[in-house]
C-alpha cells in the first residue's frame, strides 16, 4: 500500500568546506494494509529523518514514495492536504507534541475544524470529541485542561486521538513510549494495538527498544548509518540475525535479561 | 506566586489612574497654555502644585499633557514596531531560505546605525513635526521585536505540536496565527510596555534637542529643554516633569516583569 | 557489613499553593559498603526526591525530616562547609545528561585534572598521571588522545565515562546515579551497565541506582527497593525480588513490560497531595481485600532481607 523507493536525505552544512551528511541513505522499503512495520536502529540512525519525509515534514534529497500506487513525492495543495489525512505521526516526546497554550479540547477540535470535519463549535463536534477521547481512555475532565497538567501517558492518549479522527491509512510512530514508564507503556502500547485492530491502519512504528518491537511488529528493518542492513519478519530477524550490525545488537541486547 | 496576582493587580489599578488623569489631563487644566507672567517662576505652591515656568504657566498641568502627548506617541509608534516586526520576524523565521537571507541584511542595516542618530537623520532629511517623528521612530524601533520574533520562530518550528498541526494539514497561514503567534507574542508583552517607557524618553530626547514637538505644544523634552535655562533659579522647571517622566516609564517597566512572569502558562504547574 | 548510609524515617514534603506535597514518606533504608542498591519506581513516587534528600539538593519550599547518617553524622544537620566537604569527595553523582554536563570549551584532560586537584593534594605532573591511569581503568583504549580532545569530539558513552573519571578522582564511598539511563538507547545502556561497573570494582564504593528501567536495574543491583507514592513498598535481593515478586504492584510492573506480555496496570498513582489512609496501591490492586480498603500496611518482613507492605501476608 505504502511503498518507498531508493529515499535519501543529505543535510549540507558549510559554505566554504562543504560537508554533507547522509541521514538516510538509499532506503527502500514497502508496508502493507494493516501490517505493523517496526524500525529499529541506534539514535542518530536516521529513523527520524525517515520519518518526518514519510510525513512530508521534511524535503526528500532523492527517490520516491508512492501511497496506494500514486507517487507523492513532490504533490503540493489539495493533494498534499489529502495525503497528509492519510498519513499520520505520533512524537516521542509528550512534553512538545501539544501547544502548552492550548487546552486539550481545542487540540482535538484544531483537527476537525482543519480538515473540516464537524463545523465550528458545533454539537457534533462536541459528540465526535467525546467518542474520540473515549475511544482513547480519557475522561471529559481532561478536555478542559492544559497539555502541561496532563501525565506523559494522558498526552500520548490526546495525541493519538487527534490522529484517530481523521481514519488515517498510515500511522506513523515515532518511538511513542521512550519517555514513559513501563506500566504506562503497556497501556499505550495496547491501546495503539486495539485501535489498529478496530481502524486497521497500517503503522511504521520506529522504536529502539528491541522488546517492544518484538511484540508490537509483524516485520522488521533495521537500519545502521541511514542504511538499511537488514529487513524481514520479526521471527526471522531476531532468531536468525544475518548482518553483523543486528547480531551486535541482539548479543547486546541478550546480556541485559 | 500567589503575591504576584496582588502586584499585578495594584500596578495595573495604578497605572489605570494615572493613565485616565493622564487622558483627562487637558479638560482638567485647560489653563495650562496661558501666560502669566506676573507668576513666572514660582517655587511649587497651592495654586501650583510644581511651581510655575518663566512664563507663568502651571507646571502639573503643564507635565500630564505634556507626557499625554508622549504616551500616546509612544503607543501608536510601538504598534506599528510589533506590527512590523511580527510580519518580518515570523516571516523570514518560518520560511527561511532567500527570504530570510534578504531580511537578516536589512536587519543588520537598521541595527548598524545607533538608532537615536538614524532617527535625527530621518527628521532632519523629512523636517520635525509629529508625523516624521513618529516615521523616524518607527522606521528604526521594529527590528528590536523582528529579531526577537525570528528567533522565536526559528526555534518554535521545530517543535513537535507545529511539526504536528502541520501534519494534521493545517495550511501555513492557519500554524503561523494559531500556533506561533500567541507562543511568540506573550514573551513580548513586557518587552512592549518596558519599549513605551523607552520611546517615550527618545520622544522627550529628541523634543530636547529641538527635533521633536514643537512649542508651544507641551511635551516633556521640551519642557526639560526650557528649563535647562532656569536650572539654578528654578531647580522645579526640570525636576516636575523629569520625575513625572520616570514615574511612568518605571511603572510601565515593572507591569511588563510582572505580566511576564504571570502570563507563564506553566506558573500553576509544580515543579519538584 | 558496615553501614555507610543510614535512613531513618525521612519525609520529604513540598509546600505549594494546592497543598503540601508528600513525596517522601516514613523511608528507612540502610545502604552497605560496596553494595549496589536500586531505587525503581515510576515517575513521581519520589524516588528522584529522596536521592536529591541524601546530598541536600532541594529547592527552598521543601522539607526533610528524619535522619541521614552518612559514616555515622547526620547529612541534615551539616554544616555547608561539611556539606562541601562531602558532595563529590565522598559521594559521587552521575547525572542525567552527560552531554551538558562538561564544559564544552575545556579539554577533557583539564577537566579531569581539575577534579583531581581539588580533590588530592598532587603536583600537576601527578595529576595528569592520575587522570590517565583513571581513564585507563575506565576502559578507554588511548587516554592521551582523548585528554586532548573537546567533549563534542566524545559520543555520549564516552562523555559519560569522562564524567565517571572525574567522579572517581575523590575515591568516593558512594555513588548516586539519578536516571542514567533515561532516553538512552537499549544500546547504549549497557555501557553505562560496564561504566558503573568498572566505577565500583575500582574505588570499592556503595551505588545508589535510581531508575525506572527495570531490566537495567535487574542487570546491575544486588539489592532493590520499589517505591510506590512516596513510600517503599518492597525491598529485598534482586533475585528473590524479581523472581518471587510480592507487592501486587511489583508484580504488575514485571507484567506489563514488553517481554512479559505486556499486561496492563490500569489506573493512574494517587495524588500525592491528599494521601489516602488506606493502602496507596487499593485502587489499582488485583488483590484487594475488605481489609485493604480501612487500613494502611506496614513494611512487613517476610525473611531475613525481604520486606513488603501488603497486608496480604500478614
Amino acid at each position: 500500500m505504502f511503498e518507498v523507493r531508493n529515499l535519501s536525505k543529505v543535510y549540507n552544512s558549510g559554505v566554504i568546506n562543504k560537508a554533507s551528511l547522509k541521514a538516510v541513505d538509499d532506503v527502500t522499503f514497502s508496508v502493507d494494509r494493516g501490517e505493523t512495520v517496526g524500525i529499529i536502529g541506534e539514535s542518530g540512525c536516521g529513523k527520524t529523518s525517515l520519518a518526518k519525509m514519510v510525513l512530508k515534514l521534511l524535503k526528500i534529497s532523492s527517490g520516491s514514495m508512492y501511497l496506494n500506487g500514486e507517487d507523492v513525492s513532490s504533490i503540493r495543495g489539495e493533494k498534499l492536504k489529502s495525503y497528509r489525512r492519510k498519513v499520520q505521526i505520533i512524537f516521542q516526546n509528550p512534553e512538545s507534541s501539544i501547544n502548552p497554550h492550548m487546552k486539550i479540547y481545542d487540540c482535538i477540535a484544531e483537527v476537525l475544524r482543519i480538515n473540516k470535519l464537524a463545523s465550528r463549535k458545533s454539537e457534533d463536534e462536541k459528540a465526535l470529541i467525546y467518542q474520540l477521547i473515549s475511544m482513547v481512555g480519557l475522561q471529559q475532565e481532561h478536555l478542559n485542561r492544559y497539555s502541561w497538567e496532563l501525565s506523559g501517558g494522558q498526552i500520548q492518549r490526546v495525541a493519538l486521538s487527534r490522529v484517530l479522527a481523521l481514519k488515517p491509512e498510515l500511522l506513523v510512530a515515532d518511538e511513542p513510549t521512550s519517555m514513559l514508564d513501563v506500566s504506562v507503556q503497556a497501556q499505550v502500547l495496547t491501546l495503539l494495538r486495539s485501535m489498529q485492530r478496530e481502524q486497521g491502519f497500517a503503522m511504521l512504528f520506529i522504536s529502539h527498544d528491541l522488546d517492544v518491537v518484538r511484540v508490537m511488529c509483524d516485520r522488521v528493518i533495521v537500519m545502521f548509518m541511514g542504511k538499511i542492513v537488514e529487513s524481514g519478519t520479526v521471527d526471522q530477524v531476531f532468531s536468525h540475525p544475518c548482518h553483523n550490525y543486528t547480531k551486535s545488537l541482539l548479543e547486546e541486547y541478550e546480556c541485559l535479561r | 506566586m500567589k503575591n504576584n496576582k496582588h502586584i499585578i493587580i495594584a500596578l495595573t489599578v495604578l497605572t489605570a489612574i494615572l493613565l485616565l488623569f493622564v487622558i483627562i489631563s487637558p479638560y482638567l487644566f485647560s489653563a495650562s497654555y496661558d501666560l502669566d507672567m506676573k507668576n513666572a517662576l514660582q517655587a511649587p505652591n497651592s495654586a501650583h502644585l510644581f511651581g510655575s515656568d518663566n512664563l507663568g504657566r502651571d507646571l502639573f498641568g503643564r507635565s500630564f499633557i505634556g507626557l499625554r502627548l508622549s504616551l500616546a506617541l509612544a503607543l501608536v509608534i510601538q504598534i506599528t514596531c510589533l506590527f512590523m516586526g511580527a510580519i518580518f520576524g515570523t516571516i523570514s523565521g518560518y520560511y527561511g531560505g532567500v527570504i530570510d537571507k534578504v531580511y537578516i541584511m536589512i536587519q543588520d542595516v537598521v541595527m548598524s546605525f545607533p538608532s537615536l542618530i538614524a532617527s535625527l537623520c530621518l527628521i532632519a532629511m523629512l523636517g520635525p513635526g509629529i508625523h516624521t517623528l513618529i516615521i523616524a521612530l518607527s522606521c528604526t524601533g521594529w527590528v528590536t521585536y523582528a529579531r526577537l520574533i525570528r528567533s522565536e520562530v526559528v526555534s518554535l518550528k521545530e517543535l513537535d505540536y507545529i511539526q504536528g498541526a502541520r501534519a494534521i494539514g493545517a495550511s501555513s497561514g492557519y500554524v503561523l496565527f494559531r500556533h506561533i503567534l500567541p507562543n511568540v507574542l506573550r514573551p513580548l508583552i513586557p518587552l512592549f510596555t518596558l519599549m513605551i517607557g523607552h520611546t517615550v524618553l527618545a520622544i522627550s530626547g529628541l523634543g530636547f534637542l529641538g527635533f521633536g514637538v514643537q512649542p508651544p505644544t507641551a511635551e516633556i523634552g521640551l519642557m526639560i529643554k526650557d528649563g535647562l535655562t532656569y536650572i539654578t533659579r528654578a531647580p522645579w522647571m526640570i525636576l516636575a516633569p523629569g520625575l513625572l517622566l520616570c514615574l511612568y516609564v518605571w511603572l510601565f517597566n515593572a507591569l511588563g516583569d510582572e505580566l511576564q512572569e504571570w502570563l507563564n502558562p506553566k506558573k500553576d504547574y509544580l515543579h519538584i | 557489613m558496615e553501614k555507610l548510609l543510614e535512613i531513618k524515617n525521612l519525609c520529604t514534603h513540598f509546600d505549594s499553593r494546592n497543598g503540601c506535597v508528600n513525596a517522601v514518606c516514613n523511608v528507612n533504608m540502610d545502604i552497605h559498603r560496596r553494595q549496589i542498591i536500586g531505587l525503581i519506581g515510576e515517575t513521581g513516587c519520589g524516588k528522584s526526591v529522596l536521592g536529591q534528600s541524601v546530598l541536600k539538593l532541594l529547592p527552598k519550599n521543601a522539607c526533610i525530616t528524619g535522619k541521614i547518617l552518612f559514616e555515622g553524622k547526620d547529612i541534615l544537620k551539616m554544616s555547608v562547609k561539611e556539606l562541601r566537604a562531602v558532595r563529590g569527595h565522598k559521594i559521587a553523582f552521575i547525572c542525567q545528561n552527560p552531554a551538558e554536563a562538561l564544559n564544552p570549551l575545556m579539554k577533557n584532560g583539564t577537566q579531569i585534572m581539575e577534579s583531581v586537584r581539588i580533590n588530592q593534594a598532587l603536583s600537576k605532573k601527578e595529576c595528569r598521571e592520575t587522570s590517565i591511569d583513571l581513564l585507563n581503568i575506565l576502559g578507554f583504549s588511548e587516554p592521551k588522545s582523548i585528554m586532548h580532545k573537546y567533549p563534542n569530539e566524545l559520543s555520549g558513552g564516552m562523555k559519560q565515562r569522562v564524567l565517571a573519571a572525574m567522579g572517581m578522582s575523590g575515591y568516593p564511598s558512594l555513588l548516586i546515579a539519578d536516571e542514567p539511563t533515561k532516553g538512552l538507547d537499549a544500546i547504549k545502556r549497557r555501557q553505562v551497565i560496564a561504566t558503573i561497573r568498572k566505577f565500583t570494582e575500582t574505588t570499592g564504593c556503595a551505588v545508589l541506582i535510581i531508575t525506572h528501567d527495570l531490566k537495567f536495574a535487574s542487570a546491575i543491583c544486588d539489592t532493590i527497593a520499589v517505591m510506590y507514592a512516596g513510600e517503599i513498598v518492597e525491598t529485598g535481593d534482586m533475585e528473590a525480588l524479581f523472581n518471587d515478586p510480592k507487592h501486587p504492584y511489583l508484580m504488575a510492573l514485571i507484567k506489563s513490560q514488553p517481554c512479559k506480555g505486556l499486561n496492563v496496570l490500569n489506573g493512574t498513582v494517587c495524588s500525592l497531595i491528599d494521601l489516602p489512609s488506606n493502602c496507596r496501591f487499593f485502587d489499582r490492586c488485583s488483590y484487594a481485600a475488605g481489609i485493604c480498603q480501612d487500613q494502611h500496611p506496614d513494611l512487613l518482613t517476610l525473611n531475613e532481607a525481604h520486606r513488603v507492605r501488603c497486608l496480604k501476608y500478614v
